[in-house]
């Protein structure tokens, strides 16, 4: 079920009328109600689905279970090792398996008539990669002692099921998530409205300025050929704000659906582009991935305590898996290794922690230097997208070439230019509205009005979405 | 919890509230006035929208529009009619893409849907719209936001419709002027639209009970356009629609490079017919008794002649 669509308008409501009227006496009916509906929720794509995330549901309650019970160094591995092979497997295999056999055969011409066989045909079941992750951190958290297990099967379903962030994150780890599910969960009035408002700001994120974006996006990437350095630019830049709109605007409609029933997720993006370098960029897009990766890989494989040789192979395995994470291509990958050779440099610089701070947070008007860094990190960032968006790596290149080159001091022309500047000025007012809003988890979150004209607002945000909302494309997220 | 469902109550039902005053507001104020020496009105699809320019043609206006299907022309002719008692005859075009199964989609589809239902529903009643919420309840759904929007435009812009319920689009291109003619067989196709049928009826007896006179009209068509249900499409007009004089102007002689394709006019092509067609209403058309047998003799006239018999130098004034 997607979150624009009526299904979705009349679920959350119904869900949320009986959540709160008549499965309000325990923590366990709540969570049996979430539980169903999440089910509900994934099974509208396709009722298959529900079989794979009930297997790793069970598995990884049953490992966590006996991980609890057992002593024996061995045994603690091997349970583990389950866990991460079913995980991992499920992903491999629906996700994984044609790429990589694709890929074999193109490096060894011939295996493919020794081998016999030719890449599956099968669909990649939507969320996948986000809840394996959420499942094999609660039973890595549960190996390494940081948590206890689950005793109840039904809570332990709900944090790897709970709809509003099943299909696209936040990927929740199992010490923030679990123990809301086990306790009853009152009604906070200003937790539902923040909730509503947050519903409200992301659908503006991503039914305007994405779903507009992307148009003019997809225009000048499947034509790049037929256009000018600074058309091609501006395509990039279009994506940029496609990416983020989608993405971000997706995380706060489910943070913001999961503040209606008194669930608090973790914040998944803290205005990003406004980040001075490429390591503040990395702690400000997509937390919940990046915080996995440092935790579960980064981390364990000794993060930055060795040698200089090692933590320049942990940031490329890193930034590699992420790269992967993201899909079945190569460009995916190279994306992940440009952003791995540019975080290199302030590692390498000793710059890595330099700024954590909101910028420009005592002002309204960022400093020259810090209003300079963000752009200059904006257009790196946008350049690495042309990788991720790219339909081949010779795409890519070609589409580079094409913005450093002589025409990029052209005036951009392209069909529905007049269109395209109304995108760019929704762009211009959301960049205004979260540069305003950048100290709050979102910009809505506190507005200091009165009732009248808090409703002005979200009447103005309404109409801007009845009035711009564009022909609707599908969260990008999901095909990972 | 209360207070959030009250609170949250009160900003919906001030949002219903505006949205459904300004469509209230409309219903009162929509106008589409014509001068009053405009007594005759053409309703139809690209064909006659193309092909009538009607700034040659006095007392008449084209309000015809692209892929509009019959329920569409009906809830703006009822419109029309209510605004301007001094019309006084209705022509509706009717040619044999009128009656095919894929019509349906033009009254239903969403496709035509998303174009037509913000453009007209200011004109329909609740019974029309359950109507198609019925016929196709997940198109009628996704047009909810085009017809919120098009109620604000209308409320910058004013609810003047005049220029908005269609008009005569030119055409620049040109078929070559080589094609040679090779007419289809009449008779290989049979199956028929139904809904679309059954709203020309509606509009037929919509015509007739406000005493307006209507006729049945089709727009030329190049020698070469389809005619596979044409044997069809004769029976159907004798049969349910015996009553309605049919004026056939599909074999109107023009050039190859009076088409812009095989079914509508250029400028060129459109000027052409236009000026004939007013020459032919100047002097008596709705006046003769057989209306359809006047309008197939004129036009075996001019193709038996090796020139036809009115000037075909258009100043370009004349060609939009």
């Amino acid at each position: 079920m997607n979150f624009i669509s009526l299904d979705f308008a009349v679920f959350l409501p119904v869900v949320f009328l009986l959540y709160w009227n008549l499965f309000n006496k325990n923590p366990r009916s709540q969570n049996a109600l979430l539980l169903v509906s999440s089910y509900v929720f994934y099974s509208w794509w396709d009722w298959r689905f529900l079989f794979l995330i009930i297997l790793s549901t069970l598995i990884d309650f049953f490992v966590g279970r006996a991980l609890e019970k057992e002593n024996r160094p061995l045994r603690r591995k091997l349970l583990l090792g389950t866990s991460i092979l079913v995980n991992l497997g499920l992903l491999g295999i629906f996700k994984y398996f044609n790429f990589f056999l694709d890929s074999l055969y193109n490096v060894v011409p011939g295996l493919q008539v020794v081998l016999g066989f030719n890449t599956l045909e099968w669909i990649l079941p939507v969320g996948i990669s986000f809840y394996t992750f959420q499942t094999l951190s609660y039973t890595i958290d549960v190996y390494k002692g940081r948590i206890s297990a689950s005793e109840d099967i039904i809570s332990f379903a709900t944090f790897v099921s709970f709809f509003p962030q099943l299909v696209a994150g936040p990927i929740e780890r199992a010490s923030h998530l679990l123990p809301q599910f086990k306790k009853t969960r009152n009604f906070d009035h200003s937790i539902a409205v923040e909730g509503l408002r947050q519903i409200l700001w992301g659908l503006f994120k991503k039914m305007v300025i994405a779903d507009n974006c992307a148009h003019f996006a997809n225009l000048i990437f499947n034509n790049s050929e037929n256009f000018s350095g600074s058309t091609v630019l501006l395509g990039a830049v279009f994506f940029s704000f496609q990416i983020y709109g989608d993405f971000s605007g997706y995380s706060d409609i489910a943070i913001g659906a999961s503040k209606l029933f008194g669930i608090k997720l973790m914040s998944n993006f803290t205005y990003p582009y406004f980040s001075r370098n490429i390591s503040e960029f990395w702690r400000r897009w997509h937390i919940s991935l990046t915080t996995w990766f440092r935790d579960y890989v980064y981390i364990p494989l000794g993060g930055n305590r060795g040698s200089t040789g090692k933590t320049v192979r942990n940031i490329f395995v890193v930034f590699f898996v992420s790269g992967l994470w993201h899909g079945a291509n190569w460009t995916f990958v190279f994306w992940g290794l440009m952003h791995a050779g540019f975080f290199l440099l302030f590692v390498l610089l000793g710059k890595k922690r330099t700024k954590s701070n909101v910028t420009a947070y005592n002002s309204i008007f960022p400093g020259p230097k810090d209003f300079l860094l963000m752009c200059f990190n904006f257009f790196v960032v946008t350049i690495f997208w042309i990788f991720f968006r790219a339909k081949s790596l010779r795409h890519a290149y070609s589409f580079i070439g094409e913005i450093f080159s002589y025409s990029f001091l052209t005036v951009p022309e392209f069909p529905g230019k007049k269109e395209a500047l109304i995108t760019v000025v929704l762009v211009i007012f959301l960049v205004i509205i979260e540069w305003w809003g950048r100290r709050e988890e979102f910009p809505l979150k506190k507005l200091k009005m009165t009732r009248w004209q808090r409703y002005s607002v979200y009447y103005i945000l309404i109409l801007l979405i009845i009035f711009f909302s564009a022909p609707g494309e599908e969260f990008i997220y999901f095909q990972f | 919890m209360k207070r959030f469902l009250s609170q949250l109550g009160l900003f919906v039902f001030l949002f219903i509230f505006i949205v459904g005053g300004i469509f209230i507001f409309e219903k009162f104020f929509a106008q589409a006035k014509l001068k009053s020496e405009n007594s005759i009105i053409v309703v139809g699809h690209s064909h006659p929208e193309t092909a009538i320019n009607d700034s040659l043609i006095a007392g008449l206006v084209n309000f015809s529009s692209s892929g509009e299907a019959y329920n569409y022309n009906l809830y703006k002719t009822r419109f029309l009619l209510q605004e301007n008692p001094h019309i006084k005859t209705v022509f509706i075009e009717v040619t044999n893409n009128n009656i095919e199964p894929g019509q349906d989609l033009w009254v239903a589809g969403e496709e035509k849907m998303r174009h037509y239902l913000p453009r007209r529903i200011q004109f329909m009643n609740w019974g029309e719209l359950i109507f198609l919420y019925k016929a196709n309840p997940d198109a009628v759904i996704k047009t909810f936001f085009p017809v919120i929007q098009q109620r604000f435009t209308g409320l910058f812009k004013g609810f003047d419709y005049r220029d908005d319920l269609g008009g005569y689009r030119h055409l620049t291109s040109e078929l070559p002027a080589t094609i040679q003619v090779t007419p289809s067989p009449t008779d290989s196709i049979s199956q028929i639209s139904k809904l679309n049928l059954e709203f020309l009826k509606g509009l037929v007896n919509l015509c007739k009970k406000r005493k307006v006179e209507v006729f049945f009209i089709r727009s030329p068509l190049h020698e070469n356009y389809p005619r596979n249900n044409e044997k069809t499409l004769k029976s159907i007009l004798s049969s349910r629609f015996g009553d309605i004089e049919f004026l056939d102007f599909s074999h109107f002689p023009l050039h190859n490079q009076d088409f812009a394709d095989l079914e509508h006019l250029n400028q060129k092509g459109a000027a052409v017919f236009s000026i004939w067609l007013n020459q032919q209403i100047e002097e008596g058309l709705l006046r003769e008794k057989n209306k359809e047998e006047f309008v197939k003799q004129k036009i075996e006239e001019l193709r038996r002649d090796d020139q036809p018999k009115f000037s075909r130098t258009i100043s370009e004034n004349e060609c939009f």
